[in-house]
C-alpha cells in the first residue's frame, strides 16, 4: 500500500463484512492483521476482498 | 384442567385476498375445540389457539388442506422449495390451460372464416371440459369451499362465469341458432385468464416475500458450552441452566446469564435501546440477544426458553400479530357490493324475459332470457380485478427496490396511505447507533476551549487538534473498546497517521496507558485522569457537566501529566433525518419517538430532528403497548425500528418499516424493508404507497367500468360471448397500459445524470485508480472525473438500473467515505 490512508481504507473495508471481529492496520509498516470468525468468513474470502479494494496480499501468517 | 389451551402458528400457501384470510377465520371459527384463530396476510401465517383434548395440530393442519390451502413447511429453506414447486405447478397449468385456449381460437378462426364442421362442436365442448375441470380444477375447488361459507370472491365469480359457458354451449345443441361453440370458448378463455392472475398474483408475492427473506441471516443459534473441561458448540435449544458459556469479542450474547469470569464492553442497544455501550463484570447480568464487543466473557445461563427475554419477545410477537388490525384490500371491499350486484342483474334478466316480456308481448322468451343470464355471468367476470393488485405491486415494488425498498405485500401499500402517526424508534433508527466523536476541546493557557468538530471554519486552526486526535488515537488503538473506536474512527476519516504505541494498559471502565516515544499518554475518563495525578484545568468539570447534559461522553487525554484535550463522545444522528421528518411532516404525519433509552437523550435528540411527542424509558414490551394504543384511539400507526426490542412494535403497526441492517427479528417481522439505514427512503416509500394505491384505484376504476357497462348491456340478451371475450382484452389491456405505458416511455429517453460524489479519504493514486475501477465495473457508461486536489468527485452515467444509493453504496464497499452531495442533470 502507498499510504496510511489507504490502510485505513482496508480496515473499513473490511469491518463492513460479518464475521470480521477486529483488523488492526499497521501504517509503519504496512501489515493488515485480521481477526475473524473462521464459521462466518474464510481467510480466502479476507484476501479476496482486499484483492478487490485494489491490494495485493503479499504474505499472510495465520493463527 | 378443561380452559386449558395450546397455540400453534403455521405458514401457509396459497392465501391471496382478504376473502382467503376471512374464509379460514370464518371455518375455524365454527368448528369446535378452537378458542381464536387469526390469519395474518402479510406474513401469510395462522396463529391458533385450541384446546388440545379435542383438536391435534394434525387436525388443524388437515382443515386448512380441506379449505385449498397449503400448510408450509417450517423449515425455512424447505419452505422455499415448496414455493418454487408451487409456482412450477401453477405454470404447467397456465401452459396446458393457454394451449387448450389457443386450440379453441384456432378453431373459431376457422368458423369465421366460413368453414364450419360439425364436430367442430364436439371438439370446442371437449375443450371447455378439460379445461374447467383439469388445470381449472384448483378453483373449482376453492370455490366451493368458499360458497360453501357463504363467501362470494372472485374464484366463485369465475365458476359462474365457466359454468354458464358450459350451460350455455350445452344450451346449444338443444336450441336453434344459439352461439353454442361460442359459450364453450368463453369457458375455455375465462379459466385460462384467471389461471393467469392467479400464477402472477403468485410470482409476484413469492418474488417479495424472498427478497425480504433473503436479508435474514438464517444462521441457526449456537452457544458455545464448557462442560467437563471441554468446549464444545451446541444448538442454544440443548443449552440447560447453570451452563457455563464462552463469549468471544463480536458475538452476540444467546441467552440470558450471569457472569462468572471475565468482563467486556456489552452493546444492548438492540435490546434495550440504550445507545452507549454498557460495561459488564463479573457478576453482572447480561441478556439474550445484545451483542458483546470487546472482552471475553464466561457466563453462567440463568434462565431458558419461556423465561428468557428474547422468548419473552417472541411472545410480544406473537400477540402482536393477533391484535394487527386487519385491513380489507380495496379490491375485496368491492367484491362485496360487486358479486350481488351480478347477481341482481342475472335475476332481472329472467325476469326481464320471462315475466317481464309475458307483461308486454304476452309470451316468454326463455331463449333470450337464458342468453342474458348466462351473458351475465359471462361479463360478470371481473378479469383485470385479479390483475390490478399484483400489477400494482409489480410497479410500485419495483419503483421502491429501486431505492433498496423492499415491500413484503402489497397490502403495505394500501395502508400507508391510511396512516396518519409515524413512530420512530430512536437509537440505531434516528441515530447511527455507534458512538461517535462529536467535539474537541483544546487547551488554551490554562482554560480549555470548545470546538465543535463539525465547524467548518476549523480548517485554519488544525494543528493542535490534530496533535490531540493523534496522540489518543495512537493510544487507544489497540483497544477494542466501542469509545476507543469512536476516536480511531475519527482519526481515520480526517488522513491522520497514529503512532506506534508501547506498553499499552487497558483499564476497563476507566481508560488506557500508553507510551509513545517516552511520553506517557493516558486517555479516559476525568476521574480516571484524576486517579492518576493528571493535573485538572479550571473549568473541565463544568464544560464535562454540560457535555453531559446533552448526554455526551466526556474523555480527556493527557500526556506526562499533563491535559492536553478532551472529546465529546455521542450517539450521533444521522445526517438525513432532520430532512427526512421534515418531508413527513410535510406529507401531514405526525411524528412520534419511542424509544428505551433515558429521557435526557431522547429529548434532546428529538428537538434536533424536529420531532416533537417523546416517550423514553420505555421498556420493549410496551412499546407495543403504546402503539396499541394509539391504533385503540383511532390512529392509523407506521413504525420505523430497527432491533430486537422494536419487533413486536413492527408487527403491531398498521405498517412495519425496518430499517438498517436490523436485526433477522425485526425484519421478519417487518411489512417493509429499508436497506442501508436510510431514513431519507422512508419520506420515499410513503410517497410510493400512495400512488401506487391510486394506481390501484384508476385501474380497478377502468376495469369496472367494462364490466359495468357489460354487465347491464347482457340483460338485453343481445350481448354474444364473443363480445364478452372482446370486453375482456379491452379491460385487460387498458390496465396494463395505465400500469406499464409511462415506464415505456420514459426508457425510450435515456437520460444520463451526473453526480457530484465527497469522498473524504482519497490519498493517493491507488485510491483514485480504485475508485475508476470498481465504478467502472459496476455500471455501465460511466465517466469519472477524480482528482487528487479535490475530495469530490463527478460520476456522469447513463445505466437506469443504478442510483444514487447504489453508486455510494459500491464505493463504501470499498472502504470509501463516499457521500452524494448533489446531482444535476
Amino acid at each position: 500500500m502507498s499510504c496510511s490512508g489507504c490502510a485505513g481504507r482496508i480496515y473499513r473495508a473490511l469491518s463492513q463484512y460479518d464475521g470480521v471481529i477486529r483488523s488492526s492496520v499497521d501504517y509503519k509498516n504496512r501489515n493488515v492483521s485480521v481477526k475473524f470468525d473462521e464459521q462466518k468468513i474464510s481467510g480466502n474470502k479476507i484476501k479476496e476482498i482486499i484483492n478487490t479494494i485494489g491490494f495485493e496480499v503479499i504474505q499472510n501468517v495465520e493463527n | 384442567m378443561v380452559n386449558e389451551t395450546k397455540k400453534i402458528q403455521l405458514k401457509l400457501g396459497g392465501l391471496s385476498c382478504s376473502f382467503c384470510a376471512s374464509t379460514l377465520e370464518k371455518a375455524f371459527a365454527k368448528k369446535e375445540g378452537i378458542k381464536k384463530a387469526t390469519v395474518s396476510l402479510a406474513h401469510n401465517e395462522i396463529l391458533v389457539e385450541y384446546k388440545p383434548e379435542k383438536l391435534t395440530p394434525n387436525n388443524i393442519k388437515d382443515t386448512i388442506k380441506d379449505l385449498g390451502y397449503i400448510v408450509r413447511d417450517p423449515d425455512k429453506l424447505k419452505a422455499f422449495e415448496e414455493e418454487e414447486q408451487e409456482i412450477k405447478q401453477k405454470r404447467s397449468k397456465l401452459f396446458l390451460s393457454a394451449s387448450f385456449t389457443a386450440a379453441a381460437l384456432l378453431i373459431m378462426l376457422i368458423m369465421w372464416s366460413g368453414i364450419m364442421l360439425p364436430w367442430f362442436v364436439w371438439i370446442m365442448f371437449g375443450l371447455a371440459l378439460i379445461t374447467v375441470f383439469g388445470p381449472g380444477l384448483f378453483i373449482l375447488k376453492m370455490a366451493f369451499q368458499s360458497l360453501k361459507r357463504g363467501i362470494l370472491n372472485q374464484h366463485v365469480l369465475l365458476e359462474f362465469g365457466a359454468f354458464s359457458g358450459l350451460a350455455g354451449g350445452i344450451a346449444g345443441f338443444f336450441i336453434k341458432d344459439f352461439p353454442g361453440i361460442e359459450f364453450f370458448a368463453v369457458s375455455v378463455f375465462i379459466v385460462t385468464y384467471h389461471i393467469l392472475s392467479d400464477f402472477t398474483s403468485l410470482k409476484v408475492r413469492t418474488k417479495a416475500s424472498q427478497a425480504v427473506r433473503n436479508l435474514l441471516k438464517l444462521q441457526p443459534s449456537t452457544a458455545s458450552v464448557i462442560r467437563n473441561n471441554n468446549e464444545e458448540v451446541i444448538p442454544v435449544e440443548e443449552l440447560n441452566i447453570n451452563d457455563l458459556i464462552r463469549i468471544r469479542p463480536g458475538e452476540n450474547i444467546p441467552v440470558d446469564g450471569n457472569i462468572v469470569e471475565g468482563s467486556s464492553s456489552v452493546d444492548e442497544s438492540i435490546v434495550t435501546g440504550e445507545s452507549m455501550p454498557v460495561e459488564k463484570k463479573t457478576g453482572d447480568e447480561v441478556i439474550g440477544g445484545s451483542m458483546n464487543k470487546s472482552g471475553t466473557m464466561i457466563v453462567k445461563v440463568t434462565h431458558l426458553g419461556e423465561d428468557s427475554f428474547l422468548q419473552k419477545v417472541a411472545h410480544s410477537i406473537e400477540e402482536a400479530r393477533a391484535l394487527k388490525p386487519g385491513i380489507i384490500l380495496l379490491v375485496d371491499k368491492i367484491l362485496k357490493y360487486y358479486v350481488p350486484g351480478v347477481l341482481f342483474f342475472s335475476g332481472l334478466s329472467i325476469l326481464i324475459w320471462t315475466a317481464g316480456d309475458y307483461f308486454v308481448t304476452g309470451h316468454i322468451d326463455l331463449v333470450r332470457g337464458i342468453l342474458a343470464v348466462l351473458a351475465v355471468f359471462i361479463m360478470g367476470y371481473p378479469c383485470a380485478l385479479g390483475m390490478a393488485t399484483p400489477l400494482a405491486m409489480i410497479h410500485g415494488g419495483g419503483k421502491a427496490a429501486e431505492k433498496g425498498i423492499l415491500v413484503r405485500s402489497s397490502i403495505a401499500f394500501q395502508a400507508l396511505k391510511d396512516a396518519n402517526i409515524i413512530v420512530f424508534d430512536k437509537t440505531g433508527t434516528i441515530t447511527k447507533g455507534t458512538p461517535e466523536l462529536t467535539d474537541i476541546i483544546q487547551v488554551d493557557g490554562k482554560n480549555l476551549t470548545t470546538h465543535l468538530v463539525s465547524d467548518k471554519t476549523e480548517r485554519a486552526g488544525q494543528a493542535g487538534k490534530d496533535y490531540i486526535i493523534q496522540t489518543a488515537a495512537s493510544a487507544e488503538y489497540p483497544s477494542e473498546h466501542p469509545l476507543a473506536e469512536a476516536i480511531v474512527n475519527y482519526a481515520d476519516k480526517n488522513n491522520l497517521t497514529l503512532q506506534q504505541v508501547i506498553d499499552f494498559e487497558s483499564y476497563p471502565g476507566k481508560g488506557v496507558k500508553a507510551f509513545i516515544e517516552n511520553n506517557e499518554i493516558l486517555v479516559g475518563s476525568l476521574n480516571f485522569l484524576n486517579s492518576k495525578n493528571v493535573m485538572m484545568l479550571n473549568n473541565a468539570v463544568q464544560i464535562s457537566e454540560k457535555m453531559k447534559d446533552n448526554s455526551k461522553t466526556i474523555v480527556g487525554v493527557s500526556e506526562n501529566g499533563k491535559l492536553i484535550g478532551m472529546f465529546a463522545i455521542a450517539d450521533t444522528i444521522k445526517e438525513d433525518a432532520k430532512d427526512a421528518i421534515k418531508k413527513l411532516k410535510d406529507a401531514g404525519l405526525e411524528p412520534i419517538m419511542i424509544t428505551g433509552d433515558n429521557k435526557q437523550t431522547a429529548l434532546s435528540v428529538a428537538e434536533q430532528v424536529g420531532i416533537e411527542r417523546v416517550e423514553a424509558e420505555v421498556l420493549p414490551e410496551n412499546k407495543l403497548h403504546k402503539i396499541r394504543q394509539l391504533q385503540e384511539s383511532g390512529n392509523k400507526v407506521i413504525m420505523v425500528g430497527d432491533g430486537i426490542n422494536d419487533a413486536p412494535a413492527l408487527m403491531q403497526a398498521d405498517v412495519g418499516i425496518a430499517i438498517g441492517t436490523g436485526t433477522d427479528i425485526a425484519i421478519e417481522s417487518a411489512d417493509i424493508v429499508v436497506m442501508g439505514g436510510r431514513l431519507r427512503s422512508i419520506p420515499d416509500v410513503y410517497q410510493i404507497g400512495k400512488n401506487s394505491y391510486n394506481k390501484t384505484v384508476q385501474n380497478l376504476t377502468l376495469a369496472f367500468s367494462f364490466n359495468g357497462i357489460g354487465v347491464p348491456l347482457a340483460v338485453s340478451g343481445l350481448i354474444s360471448p364473443i363480445w364478452a371475450m372482446i370486453a375482456m382484452v379491452a379491460s385487460v389491456s387498458t390496465v396494463l397500459l395505465n400500469s406499464f405505458g409511462t415506464s415505456i416511455f420514459k426508457s425510450k429517453r435515456n437520460k444520463s445524470k451526473t453526480l457530484n460524489i465527497d469522498i473524504k479519504n482519497i490519498h493517493c493514486d491507488n485510491c483514485i485508480k480504485t475508485i475508476k475501477k470498481v465504478l467502472h465495473e459496476k455500471i455501465k457508461n460511466v465517466k469519472v472525473n477524480a482528482s487528487l486536489n479535490n475530495h469530490i468527485i463527478e460520476v456522469t452515467y447513463k445505466d437506469t438500473k443504478i442510483t444514487e444509493e447504489g453508486i455510494e453504496e459500491i464505493l463504501i464497499t470499498n472502504g470509501f467515505y463516499a457521500k452524494v452531495i448533489e446531482k444535476s442533470t
